[in-house]
């Protein structure tokens, strides 16, 4: 995570209540083998998306 | 014989041209207009913007595709419409003047059996004072500007090599812009860019953004089903946000840009700025200036088109308040009211309401993104009126219109947060439907298809789409199989 310096007079929204991945959740978005099996489901559901929903 | 205009080259344009050409024997024309030579898969700029990708692999020159499809082409912008023809001819026309080298400036009176208006956004940089490649913001919104953006973003890289921090600031230009899908792709993409280069440490990026929370893209949202709980997308975006060490500024109106610093207002009515040295501000989106006549010469603009610019179709276009807002309002054939041969598809029909809950800031500045219609919905849009059209050729002119709604079809949103292979990564979205539907889903949306996932899938499938999507506009060999 970077570390961010505020300029206290910005209204930047508070993102402290955010949760942040596990380090086993950032692994596994960078793993290949998992990913290809991430990447076959989402080609699947926009295949669904375009059968069901574009008429 | 009949003659089919297609006004623009877009996604949505090109696709009805593409079907129409398919669809209809060689006897009857089909001829695009569009003021550009090239076609541009604009969803790609984003690496156009950060280096990742050259120009010209997001553009191809369209006459050649057209040459070898029998399709008509004429490099012209449109500037009236003659939906009752004129006092010579009762057929429709449309007034076009010429853009390329040429024949620039000469105008030609085309005649249409049936016009399909997919003219696109005209890039509405004046609506905030400084803003755009003319002032003091760059844009990714065109090839040529996303070219311009990355030489800026990389000067920057070159200021934060030498240890002087920066500030880079993306986002929405103006309270009413659309596509905050493609500036948070920028944002990610210039973070990771930022890593890349060792640099990160000493740059703040800020994302200002029009939506009054994280992840509303202008659709209000969405609801995911994860894990057997309800989650949101404002907590999902807010996770890779925090994650990254973005910062976010919310429900702001940029009001004015000087050179270094933007002024901008926020929901609770207060009035700010912000000092820069890299911004990329997209721009709030108008329909371009294109006029209405009717037979006796008479101007029937706001008859045809919305103050926006955008052309009014089959849209429930009654004002009535966010609550009352129903899947029904939205169009379902495109077709212009009281004409049966003219339609308008992708960014230039008229919404009939945006999609995202407006919002004034306490001193009544509007502060409403707008409904993102581009992409997947576009090209939709643009099949749908050309299986249309091609039916009345074939059938008659009493053959049922093709319908798709944006509050019935789905969309695939894949946002780039960062290129690379093994080490890009993207924010992977499906909704169905566009528009949300609260009468049918208590979501508004069905949560078995509305779902959300980052990793480096999403890369891939970004990749691949800019690979499918460029070989079906050029009209290789199987193109219309691949879906819309």
């Amino acid at each position: 995570m970077t570390e961010t310096i505020h300029n206290p007079t910005d209204p930047i929204a508070d993102l402290s209540k955010s949760p942040l991945p596990t380090g086993k959740t950032l692994k596994m978005r960078q793993s290949l083998p998992f990913q290809f099996t991430r990447f076959l489901s989402f080609n699947g559901r926009i295949m669904r998306m375009v059968v069901k929903g574009h008429h | 014989m009949a003659e089919v205009v297609i006004l623009g080259a877009g996604v949505s344009g090109h696709t009805a041209a593409l079907h129409l050409r398919r669809l209809l024997g060689r006897e009857h024309t089909v001829t695009v207009v569009s003021p550009n030579s090239q076609w541009n898969w604009i969803p790609s700029n984003i690496w156009v913007g950060v280096g990742e990708m050259d120009k010209k692999h997001v553009v191809f020159p369209l006459a050649p595709v057209y040459a070898r499809k029998g399709i008509g082409f004429r490099q012209a912008k449109a500037v009236a419409i003659r939906p009752n023809g004129d006092l010579v001819n009762s057929r429709g026309a449309v007034d076009i003047e010429f853009t390329n080298a040429e024949k620039a400036g000469t105008t030609e009176r085309l005649r249409y059996d049936y016009l399909i208006n997919a003219t696109g956004p005209r890039l509405r940089f004046e609506a905030t004072q400084g803003m755009g490649p003319g002032g003091f913001t760059e844009s990714v919104c065109t090839a040529d500007h996303a070219v311009e953006a990355n030489h800026k973003l990389r000067a920057v890289i070159e200021v934060l090599k030498t240890g002087t921090p920066q500030t880079l600031v993306v986002g929405m230009g103006h309270g009413t812009c659309t596509c905050e899908g493609a500036a948070f792709e920028y944002v990610f993409n210039v973070d990771h860019e930022l890593r890349e280069a060792g640099v990160r440490d000493l740059a703040r990026v800020v994302y200002l953004t029009n939506e009054a929370a994280l992840g509303d893209f202008g659709v209000d949202g969405m609801v995911f089903d994860q894990q057997g709980f309800q989650t949101t997308s404002e907590l999902w975006t807010g996770s890779l946000f925090r994650e990254r060490g973005v910062e976010a500024i919310l429900g702001a109106h940029v009001s004015k840009v000087e050179e270094g610093l933007i002024h901008y207002e926020t929901l609770d009515g207060s009035t700010h700025t912000i000092e820069f040295d890299f911004a990329m501000l997209i721009p709030p989106f108008g329909g371009v200036p294109l006029k209405a006549y009717d037979a006796d010469d008479n101007d029937i603009t706001a008859e045809i088109f919305a103050p926006s610019g955008f052309m009014k179709v089959d849209a429930d276009y009654t004002v009535k308040p966010y609550e009352q807002w129903r899947a029904e309002d939205w169009p379902t054939t495109y077709a212009a009211p009281g004409y049966d041969n003219l339609w308008a598809v992708g960014i230039a029909f008229a919404p009939p309401h945006q999609i995202s809950r407006p919002r004034h800031t306490a001193n009544g500045t509007l502060v409403a993104p707008s409904p993102p219609r581009t992409g997947m919905p576009s090209g939709v849009m643009g099949k749908t009126v050309a299986l249309t059209i091609a039916d009345r050729i074939k059938h008659g002119a009493n053959s049922p219109a093709h319908t798709a709604s944006m509050a019935r079809m789905g969309a695939a949103c894949v946002a780039s947060a960062g290129a690379g292979l093994t080490r890009g990564s993207a924010a992977a979205m499906t909704m169905l439907p566009v528009v949300p539907d609260y009468q049918r889903y208590s979501t508004g949306r069905d949560e078995r298809e509305t779902r959300g996932e980052l990793g480096l899938h999403g890369h891939w499938v970004k990749l691949m789409l800019h690979y499918l999507f460029i070989y079906k506009a050029k009209a290789r060999p199987g193109w219309q199989l691949i879906p819309e």
